[in-house]
């Protein structure tokens, strides 16, 4: 899919939680169709990054443009209506609730046929959800949980994705596997944002790339040319060079 | 042996406190917060109800002396007033109640909360906008309008004491007896046994009740999915406020089983016992909440008077909530998150697995 | 016409009652981060052993004497008779013994809401936060409703409560009495600031806000917070119970001169003193000092000239309000919507908690 517009831009943001500012000056343009990847040390705040494109930081200055509109001040729940959706990095699911009640969640906004439709190709994809749609979704295995908390993001078939760390604490093969399906996601034309700790892995699969440091741009550009700028991976990626 | 009429006062009791506690643990689930205004809730629903009853009477066109008797004297004949007189007033009082709850949560803990209030901040603001209330109470029973309203009703300082109401449609008379059940202990019980039913099948079966406890277990993923957090948290506050209307609704039939109404009585005495229903209850627990507030109810009112004053003399009653309070304490000390979490303790869990060897073998 | 003289005097005894009371618990929540909503109990031991102990100590000497009317069993069963005749005939004639009792009262009340301190300290071992004040809160009210229904503390007439003795009445006519309690309670206020800003700058005071501020931090370096926490509860649970003793004396504040148990509640002595300390600033001394002037004066000004001349210039009666309510109504909303004013607006309060000073107090100017 030919990609390029712009779908999200970030002109001039500080941001952080009440008065406590973490982000300063952060310029992000995200084109569409594309894969773009923020990585940086522990601490720079990627996390934020991302929470501040949904609008669960506060913004102190700066602006949020998402398909042309200034999305500023909208709250949280009406970006999710706009087409984003964001993948937490942790508590990912509602473990008190029934795996059923989890799905239906993600599309309680959808018109019903069209839910109904969406689960069961998730159903299809997953099958062992299936099987356990009335069981809570604390009781499942760890696998199960990741696959419910994708299957949440999938239903709601965004515009723009925000991934938080998918690969936090998987086992290495188990992290190249996301990164390829991360990949054919964007190939299939999914627009996405991953933060990522793992920055060789994500800057492999990434479009475009920004490293941040400090709460500041460091560098930014094509995600193969990051990669191979020796001087940033040793002083911010910790690759072994 | 208890006698008939303490029963029913437990049980008369026992579901006040129950039907507010439920609501302190919904208040406390959703926002983090003991909200010490929420027994006045009731009080607000239980005056403007009372307004309400008065404009129906007007409006039904009845005469005469209508079941009110002023604080001190009156006389007690009674005209009967219509069905839909209480329903209305039922009505009423639900609304108000939740209103309430929704002015506190909008006007008071959301811009605090904005501004990064902690949890110890919000209680205290409770604690003010509980007074706010006590003052508008003190203001609205001397309203003219209320005055006119209730011309004989208002004695010297606007105590109304509604001790001869009587829900005369439900009040059962038991034959073989010579007791009369009053209607409002019937009502308790219906009022109970209807949240505990209705807050089940909202929370389990309706799309508002999966984003209600979404929302309480993990409000940031509750948002990205796109649920308006805020907004289904101030329906909750209304919900609980609305079943504290309930109960305000019961005290204007209750007078002979609870004080008078004033702007702080009730409430002031039984706020402590509320709080120790949710607690001992299960803060965290909606039916933990309902059942625990009916324990005390019962510990208080039943347990208390009825089996423990004939063994250690009648003295012990005054004490009735020296008892909630020690429940409380330990409680909180050993259990903190309430009767409902016992089945998960390990040593329950240990003596269901003995009682089941031994049943298998 | 509004008697100024006595007008001031009641002022200055509500401020001087408060400040104590106040100070008291922003040593506990300012000082230490201990959320004691149980405040009340405290105070309400003060009262008690004035309104019990020491007319029972009265009345023993009393009727050693053989003062008519007075019988040691009298102060629990005919309280108010027994301390009508002590207040009349006993206490005006005897100076020496009226000190001794004040002097006694202080000293008893100040062990005593010291070991209940202690002992309320205990739970704070395993819990935090609110978990921590309502369990306080709970436990100051049972033992509030324990103590009301209690012959042998509060009498056979709880509502009631007991007549105060009238440890002042050798000063003279009841004014110069009255005069004397009150400036035996500013006296105490004044002590007892100095004494809580003093412990402020002391190693104890850093202590107590570096196991507030950095719990972890202060057990690594190797301070026991369990003992620091216990020693703050101590402290200020034993000015809290001077508070009740100076409020039960004075003749302005007991409601008259009973000190019944309920007046000794949660809303006035629990909750009105965290609204002062939170309107002042935690932990910060003066602005308590500030918050609770300002309050005393506004809050007793109005009121009590209301119901003399203010009423009429409102025309509250006109409008139909009753009075009585009406003035009420305007404490309530006052203390209410301050509250949540300062919450929104200065949450750290009216003077926020100063920077500590490193220099010793002794070498300040």
């Amino acid at each position: 899919m030919a990609g390029g517009e712009p779908i999200l831009v970030l002109e001039k943001i500080t941001s952080g939680y009440g008065k406590f500012q973490i982000l300063f000056d952060i310029d992000l343009v995200v084109p569409k169709g594309q894969v773009t990847v923020v990585v940086g040390p522990n601490g720079a705040g990627k996390t934020t990054l991302l929470n501040t494109i949904f609008g669960l930081a506060t913004i102190h200055k700066g602006s949020v443009k998402y398909k042309g509109q200034d999305i500023t001040g909208v709250p949280p729940y009406a970006r999710a209506k706009m087409g984003m959706a964001y993948t937490l990095q942790l508590f990912n699911i509602f473990s008190t609730l029934t795996v059923r009640e989890n799905l239906l969640l993600a599309t309680y906004d959808l018109p019903e046929e069209e839910a109904r439709k969406r689960m069961e190709e998730v159903f299809q994809l997953f099958p062992v959800l299936k099987e356990r749609q009335s069981q809570r979704a604390g009781t499942l295995s760890g696998g199960e949980r990741e696959m419910l908390a994708i299957s949440i993001s999938m239903l709601r078939k965004p515009e723009l994705m925000l991934l938080d760390e998918p690969t936090a604490g998987l086992a290495p093969k188990l992290a190249k596997e996301v990164f390829e399906a991360i990949r054919q996601l964007g190939d299939q034309g999914y627009t996405i944002v991953l933060a990522e700790q793992n920055a060789k892995g994500a800057l492999e699969i990434g479009d475009n790339a920004v490293l941040i440091a400090g709460g500041r741009v460091v560098a930014r550009g094509r995600a193969q040319e990051l990669l191979e700028r020796k001087d940033l991976a040793k002083m911010y990626l910790g690759l072994e060079v | 042996m208890v006698e008939a009429q303490s029963l029913f006062q437990a049980l008369y009791y026992a579901s006040v406190i129950s039907l507010l506690s439920v609501g302190i643990t919904l208040s406390y689930m959703t926002t983090r917060v003991f909200n010490f205004a929420h027994v006045r809730f009731a009080m607000v629903a239980s005056y403007v109800a009372a307004t309400a009853l008065l404009a129906c009477i007007k409006a039904a066109g009845i005469t005469g002396d209508y079941e009110f008797r002023e604080f001190i004297g009156g006389t007690l004949a009674r005209t009967p007033m219509p069905f839909w007189t209480y329903a209305v007033v039922m009505i009423v009082a639900f609304i108000v109640g939740g209103l309430v709850a929704i002015a506190q949560f909008y006007l008071v803990l959301k811009p605090l909360q904005k501004r990064g209030a902690t949890g110890l901040t919000l209680m205290i603001s409770t604690l003010g906008f509980d007074f706010i209330l006590v003052a508008l109470l003190f203001l609205y029973m001397t309203m003219p309008f209320t005055r006119g309203l209730a011309g004989d009703v208002r004695s010297l300082i606007g105590r109304v004491d509604f001790a001869s109401l009587k829900l005369d449609f439900l009040d059962v008379v038991i034959r073989t007896g010579t007791f009369t059940v009053r209607g409002v202990v019937v009502l308790g019980l219906v009022f109970t046994v209807v949240s505990i039913i209705g807050l089940y099948l909202l929370l389990t079966k309706t799309k508002l009740g999966v984003m209600m406890r979404s929302s309480i277990e993990n409000p940031n993923l509750a948002l990205v999915l796109g649920i308006n957090v805020d907004r289904v948290f101030a329906i909750t506050w209304f919900i609980a406020g609305a079943i504290a209307g309930l109960a305000g609704y019961m005290f204007l039939f209750g007078a002979v089983y609870l004080k008078p109404l004033t702007p702080t009585t009730p409430s002031d005495e039984i706020i402590v016992s509320v709080f120790a229903g949710a607690i001992v209850g299960g803060i965290n627990s909606v039916p933990g909440s309902i059942g625990g507030g009916f324990l005390i109810g019962l510990v208080e009112k039943l347990f208390v008077p009825g089996i423990l004053s004939p063994l250690v003399g009648v003295g012990i009653i005054k004490y009735d909530k020296v008892f909630s309070m020690l429940a409380v304490a330990l409680t909180l000390l050993f259990l903190p998150q309430g009767l409902a979490s016992l089945p998960q303790t390990k040593t329950f869990q240990r003596f269901v697995a003995k009682i089941r060897r031994r049943g298998g073998e | 016409m509004v008697d100024v003289g006595l007008l001031i005097e009641q002022i200055i005894s509500f401020i001087g009652v408060y400040l104590i009371v106040t100070l008291a618990l922003n040593i506990k929540a300012g000082y230490t981060g201990i959320p004691d909503f149980g405040h009340a109990m405290f105070f309400a031991v003060g009262g008690i052993v004035v309104g019990n102990f020491v007319a029972h100590i009265a009345a023993y000497i009393a009727e050693k004497q053989g003062i008519p009317g007075v019988t040691l069993e009298g102060v629990l069963e005919d309280n108010a008779g027994t301390l009508a005749a002590l207040n009349e005939q006993f206490f005006p004639n005897a100076p020496l013994i009226s000190i001794a009792l004040l002097v006694f009262s202080v000293v008893v009340a100040v062990v005593l809401g010291g070991l209940l301190g202690w002992l309320a300290s205990l739970p704070a071992l395993r819990l935090r936060g609110e978990y921590l004040a309502i369990l306080l809160l709970a436990v100051s009210e049972a033992l509030r409703i324990a103590a009301t229904y209690t012959t042998q503390v509060m009498g056979d007439t709880p509502t009631v409560g007991l007549t105060v003795p009238n440890l002042f009445a050798w000063v003279g006519s009841p004014e110069l009495a009255s005069l004397a309690a009150t400036i035996f309670t500013v006296l105490m206020a004044l002590t007892a600031y100095i004494l809580v800003e003093r412990l402020y700058n002391s190693p104890a005071g850093r202590l107590f806000r570096a196991v507030r501020d950095e719990e972890d931090a202060a057990k690594a370096l190797g301070k026991d917070v369990v003992i620091v926490r216990r020693d703050s509860m101590i402290i200020g649970s034993s000015l809290a119970a001077l508070a009740g003793v100076v409020y039960a004396i004075n003749p302005y504040l007991g409601g008259g001169s009973v000190a019944a148990i309920s007046i000794y509640n949660r809303v006035f002595w629990t909750f009105w003193p965290w609204a002062l300390m939170i309107l002042g600033g935690m932990s910060s001394n003066r602005g308590v000092a500030l918050a609770v002037g300002i309050v005393g004066i506004a809050l007793v000004w109005p009121i009590r000239l209301y119901r003399s001349q203010v009423t009429e210039f409102l025309r509250v009666e006109q409008l139909g309000l009753d009075p009585d309510a009406f003035a009420n109504a305007l404490e309530f909303v006052f203390i209410g919507l301050l509250i949540i004013l300062v919450l929104a607006l200065r949450p750290s309060g009216v003077i926020p908690e100063p920077p500590s000073r490193t220099i010793e107090p002794s070498r300040r100017v």
